[in-house]
């Protein structure tokens, strides 16, 4: 298994299995960061692909200067999806909800699943887009504190107050208009 | 009679003090009985200031607040606010690593009331967000990807090291004249209208590729991946009448990377141009391929728009999402590589002349 660095270098130097390693370890966390951004899947899926086609475009000027190649194909990311949310402000977009919950064991089962799956995308894009950011980071990816701090340049401690007041957040909407929690 | 520049300024200066004092708490009235003489333009301008200072506002919640001032590293994390912060976000990473909330509060029995409240909203987010991406489009995507990375990989190879390309270029003409002899001219005439999944695409697709390793300039190459762009181009609206979503990314990564290519040549062209030009002691830059390709991209860019539009009315109703992202990533793409030639072109010889000197210089 060759060491982080060893395997930048081999991508740089245009080896596909280092970059098909790159691409193996990050696409799944990569490809659930932007539908818990974007709320889409049709869009994440073309968005996910871009991610890996920019980072291999400029894999070349990467620079290993303590930020993780993990980190850096994260800031690719969420540059992609500022880009999208921007374009796509005044678009109809196709709900996550038709496209991601389409097998249910009934369908009480699935309308009941609908409804608080609703809630909670609803909720989560009334927070700012910094809270939305840390959330899918740390809850969606799966990210420690640490890397999300470098993805987003702050600090540990400014990352785990971000999270509280996100989470806090979310609570009070849950509690006001759901009365839940 | 319009007003003095004395007189305004002690209107400006009247309307000030009004709003100072109705800040401060006094009413419309008593700012007009100060200013008679300018009661009535101040009235209407003092009613919409209430209106204003009148409406509610906003307060941010205690939590941003807090959160600001320690972003600011105005107020330190108190002993317990820290402890607690450190227990929430260890609890995350359990939930992450699939651990139960109440295996959460076990580990921190006396925050377990503060925890509960955010730990539960946090696991039905974390369900709500969480992805996996469909393993088909994965292995496709990554068989794009891969494929950018091996047409690259090509370019370079054949941009670097030119009597390994005439070489390679000579096996290939060589390779095509056989096929031109067993397959006969026919074959190849008949794969150029054809499509992706057809029959005779893959001999197309050779075709191409040896026409590609045989162009001779730079310019040749370029005209041929704007040639090839609008095959693309074309291919991605049958694609798209056919319903086939992966094909239509597919043939969108190739005409991206046609697009790319050409004014990537152009500029490498001129660069070296440029450098004959110090070493020749002067002489002008010749933009007439530059010209004559930014006319083909500009024809291209309509025909293309034209055709996929054409082929919105035959698309499944699904694959409608689908061709309209295609029609901005092409027009996209084609607007981005006649801005790069443009700028190319705007350039002055001088400019060019004077950038080759000083990496001379350096």
């Amino acid at each position: 298994m060759q060491s982080e660095q060893q395997l930048i270098k081999s991508a740089q130097a245009g080896s596909e299995t280092a970059f098909e390693q790159i691409y193996e370890d990050y696409f799944d966390r990569i490809y659930s960061y932007v539908v818990a951004r974007i709320g889409n899947r049709f869009d994440a899926e073309d968005l996910t692909e871009d991610v890996f086609v920019r980072a291999l475009q400029s894999i070349g000027s990467f620079k290993w200067q303590g930020i993780s190649i993990g980190a850096w194909l994260f800031r690719i990311a969420h540059n992609v999806t500022v880009d999208h949310l921007r374009k796509n402000s005044r678009r109809q977009t196709v709900p996550i909800e038709e496209t991601v919950r389409t097998k249910g064991p009934s369908p009480e089962e699935r309308a009941a699943t609908n409804i608080a799956f609703d809630k909670v995308r609803e909720a989560f894009g009334r927070l700012t887009q910094a809270q939305q950011q840390v959330l899918s980071l740390r809850l969606a990816s799966g990210i420690s504190v640490a890397e999300t701090a470098k993805i987003m340049g702050k600090s540990e401690g400014a990352v785990k107050a971000s999270q509280y007041s996100a989470l806090a957040a979310i609570r009070r909407i849950f509690a006001a208009e759901y009365g839940e929690y | 009679m319009p007003p003095s520049t004395e007189n305004t300024r002690d209107f400006e200066s009247a309307l000030d003090r009004c709003l100072d004092a109705l800040i401060g708490g006094d009413s419309i009235e008593s700012c007009l009985a100060r200013f008679p003489g300018f009661a009535p333009e101040l009235e209407p301008l003092l009613l919409a200031a209430h209106r204003i200072i009148s409406l509610p506002h906003p307060t941010p919640s205690p939590e941003l607040k807090a959160e600001t001032l320690r972003a600011l590293n105005l107020t330190p994390l108190s002993l317990e606010e820290s402890r607690f912060q450190d227990a929430l976000n260890h609890s995350l990473d359990l939930l992450a690593e699939g651990k139960s909330i109440d295996h959460c509060l076990q580990l921190y029995p006396q925050m377990s009331s503060l925890l509960t409240p955010l730990l539960a909203p946090a696991s039905t987010l974390r369900r709500t967000l969480q992805a996996t991406p469909n393993p088909e489009f994965k292995a496709a995507a990554r068989r794009r990807v891969l494929s950018h990375l091996e047409q690259r990989k090509g370019i370079r190879r054949f941009t670097l090291h030119s009597w390994r390309r005439w070489a390679y270029r000579g096996a290939l003409a060589a390779a095509a004249f056989l096929i031109m002899l067993s397959a006969g001219q026919l074959t190849l005439r008949a794969s150029s209208g054809s499509s992706p999944g057809d029959v005779l695409y893959p001999v197309k697709e050779f075709s191409e590729t040896v026409q590609m390793r045989l162009a001779t300039s730079q310019e040749d190459e370029a005209k041929l991946h704007v040639e090839l762009a609008a095959r693309r181009a074309q291919e991605v609206a049958a694609a798209a009448t056919d319903g086939d979503r992966e094909m239509v990314r597919e043939l969108l990564v190739k005409l991206e990377t046609h697009l790319e290519e050409a004014p990537r040549l152009m500029n490498e062209k001129q660069l070296h141009k440029a450098l004959d030009m110090v070493l020749e002691g002067g002489g002008q830059l010749d933009h007439s391929h530059l010209r004559d390709l930014l006319a083909v991209l500009n024809q291209d860019i309509r025909t293309n728009d034209a055709r996929l539009k054409d082929a919105m009315y035959e698309v499944p109703p699904d694959m409608l999402p689908a061709l309209e992202d295609a029609i901005a990533r092409v027009r996209n793409h084609y607007s981005v590589s006649i801005a790069t030639l443009e700028a190319k072109r705007s350039t002055d010889d001088l400019d060019s002349l004077n950038g080759v000197r000083l990496t001379f210089h350096k």
